[in-house]
């Protein structure tokens, strides 16, 4: 909803550059693994800011062609965070020719991609936040079946993804992560830099250059941010 | 001497009913700090409560718990004291030392200096020959800190080095509020003799008339009467190391990492990333200021735009014209505060950053304070009345704000 202004969109075509290599290595390989159900295209949102009211954006899709339709359905309300506040299910299949949102510009323009039918498997992380996975397919779907094949390849995928994701949008080096990891721990800046073999000083900025990439007002928020990107 | 940890600008208050003993003050005193003399002790102790809220602001800025800097806020000392300190004219507004005669109908010295309550400023009580015992038992109860008669000989060049001497004392003694904010290693640096000697001809030769101690990063943020605010970064051969470490973490060359363990250059990350700053952080260069320990320091002019001593313009009021001049001044200056963003270079602030400086740039030097002090000032007298209106006459202000001054002069 409040994901068209400039910023946001200078923001996705950043990340698309990392995501470049991601599309090619994973979605890839997830595509042919689906082949034999009509797999089309698959489309990854994420959260836009780490924070539950930023909404969410498109991380990465593949083929090209699907680009779009992630841009819009990332701008729509469907799913989401909708979708998992009502607790509905993590993953689910819908036909598009009986759906309640024919119709809508990112059908609209899945139509056009020749998309009958889609599965979509949440990863969620926290904060009512997470990573949606569709996967556009080229059939109707009168049973589970396509919806079980393609839940088991994401999942299967799910530890790679969820590694992977975060860092198309942030830039968030291993250092960076272990002191995450050992702030969520408790542990202050001194035990930080034992643990690392630093100093108190090098945490302390790296904590700064987090706080200010994932920008978080505090130390608190940094954490919370940090786990809504699956960075935890 | 330890090292005062923080030094503000200078403001004396002169309080003799003998108006011409005063001028001759006036004319003989250096004009080097805001000067205030009153003929009457009951308008200088008004003056006095008006600038209660101007040190509150400051104690409220040094009492920030310093120990929650690192898990509580993204902003620490340094953007708080740029956004809340020198950005404010308010810092212009501390009286640090008195100087009363005790001798004067209605009211006199010590009994003025006891209406000041919990101001944390230094008393001077200036005395005639009668005066002597009165002025030993004020001293000994600890109502005044220095007694000088006024038939001394060379008394400006006692007076004058005695308010020096007193305005330091102020300082470091406020100063203290910050030492929470150092690790043991900077304060017992500091605390080293030699080391404050050093500083403090730092601080000369960089004619900073003001400062701020930090902590974290270590260094001193001060300016000179006419800017630009800078950034004094000091590092020892230890610390150097650690910064080597972040420089390579940054990604720098093996040969800048290997100049800044060398002690050639000193990297300015942290304070960069702290103020949120544009571009990439400079490297400056290191000097050596003191030996066994070594300390390095490096000066970064940084992109700030304070309220320099020569902006806001040192006050010397004498009559009521002249306080009413310094009152319309302050309102201005609230209006520009308000109206302009203190920081170039930064093309766009975090909405943080923003967040905190709209919440710091309200409270004592909003509009509504000021026109409340301008409300109690023509309340004063009809000459003060006068004053203020033929000040506003010949101001430049905007119609608005004439309107609004009107309109506080009739409330």
């Amino acid at each position: 909803m409040n994901m068209l202004d400039l910023s946001s969109s200078a923001e996705a075509n950043r990340g698309s550059i990392g995501a470049d290599d991601f599309e090619a290595e994973h979605l890839n390989d997830l595509l042919g693994s689906l082949s034999h159900i009509h797999a089309l295209g698959i489309v990854v949102l994420g959260p836009d800011d780490g924070d539950r009211e930023a909404g969410r954006v498109l991380y990465a899709s593949h083929p090209a062609r699907f680009r779009t339709v992630g841009q819009l359905l990332a701008e729509s309300d469907d799913y989401g965070r909708a979708w998992r506040d009502s607790l509905s299910p993590a993953a689910a299949y819908v036909n598009l020719s009986n759906h309640a949102d024919e119709g809508k510009p990112w059908t609209r323009r899945c139509a056009e991609a020749g998309v009958l039918s889609f599965v979509r498997v949440d990863l969620a992380t926290s904060m009512d936040c997470g990573y949606e996975v569709f996967v556009f397919m080229g059939t109707e779907q009168s049973n589970r079946q396509a919806a079980a094949e393609v839940t088991y390849a994401v999942m299967g995928l799910s530890p790679v993804l969820r590694m992977a994701l975060p860092h198309i949008k942030l830039e968030i080096t291993d250092r960076e992560r272990a002191v995450l990891r050992a702030g969520a721990e408790g542990l202050t800046a001194k035990e930080t830099a034992d643990r690392l073999k630093t100093t108190e000083r090098t945490v302390i900025y790296y904590w700064d250059r987090i706080q200010s990439k994932l920008n978080a007002r505090n130390k608190g928020a940094a954490l919370i941010r940090a786990a809504t990107y699956g960075l935890l | 001497m330890t090292f005062p940890l923080l030094k503000t600008p200078q403001r004396v208050l002169y309080v003799d009913d003998k108006g011409s003993f005063l001028e001759a003050l006036r004319k003989s005193l250096p004009f080097t700090h805001s000067r205030y003399f009153s003929t009457s002790p009951q308008s200088a102790v008004y003056r006095m409560e008006a600038e209660g809220v101007h040190w509150r602001k400051l104690e409220a800025l040094l009492a920030e718990p310093a120990a929650q800097d690192f898990n509580e806020r993204r902003f620490g000392m340094a953007s708080r004291v740029i956004a809340s300190h020198f950005s404010s004219w308010s810092r212009f507004n501390l009286t640090s030392v008195v100087v009363v005669d005790y001798s004067m109908p209605v009211m006199n010295g010590l009994e003025m200096i006891r209406t000041l309550g919990a101001w944390p400023g230094r008393r001077i009580l200036l005395t005639g020959e009668a005066d002597y015992n009165v002025a030993v038992a004020a001293f000994n109860a600890g109502l005044i800190q220095r007694f000088i008669p006024k038939d001394q000989r060379d008394l400006v060049t006692v007076l004058r080095k005695a308010c020096d001497e007193m305005h330091s004392t102020v300082c470091a003694h406020i100063g203290q509020m910050l030492r929470p904010t150092l690790s043991q290693e900077n304060k017992d640096l500091l605390d080293t003799p030699t080391v404050a000697a050093a500083l403090t001809k730092k601080i000369d030769e960089l004619m900073w008339d003001e400062y701020v101690v930090i902590g974290r990063p270590f260094g001193l943020l001060g300016l000179s009467h006419d800017g630009p605010l800078q950034w004094l970064q000091l590092e020892t051969t230890d610390s150097l190391e650690q910064l080597a470490e972040i420089a390579s973490e940054d990604g720098l060359r093996g040969i800048d990492v290997d100049g800044i363990r060398s002690g050639q250059f000193i990297l300015t990350s942290e304070i960069h990333r702290e103020l949120e700053l544009n571009g990439e952080p400079p490297l400056i260069d290191a000097e050596i200021i003191h030996e066994h320990p070594t300390l390095y320091c490096g000066v970064y002019d940084l992109p700030h735009k304070p309220v320099t001593a020569d902006v806001y313009g040192f006050d010397d009021i004498i009559a009521p014209a002249d306080e009413a001049h310094s009152l319309l001044r302050d309102l201005a200056a609230s209006h520009t505060s308000l109206s302009a963003t203190n920081i170039d270079n930064r093309a766009e602030p975090s909405e943080a950053m923003r967040r905190y400086l709209k919440e710091q740039s309200v409270g004592v030097t909003d509009i509504d304070t000021v026109l409340k002090r301008i409300g109690s000032f023509v309340k004063q007298s009809p000459i003060h009345r006068d004053a203020l209106s033929t000040a506003l006459l010949k101001s430049g202000l905007p119609n608005d704000l004439k309107s609004l001054v009107t309109r506080s002069m009739q409330g």
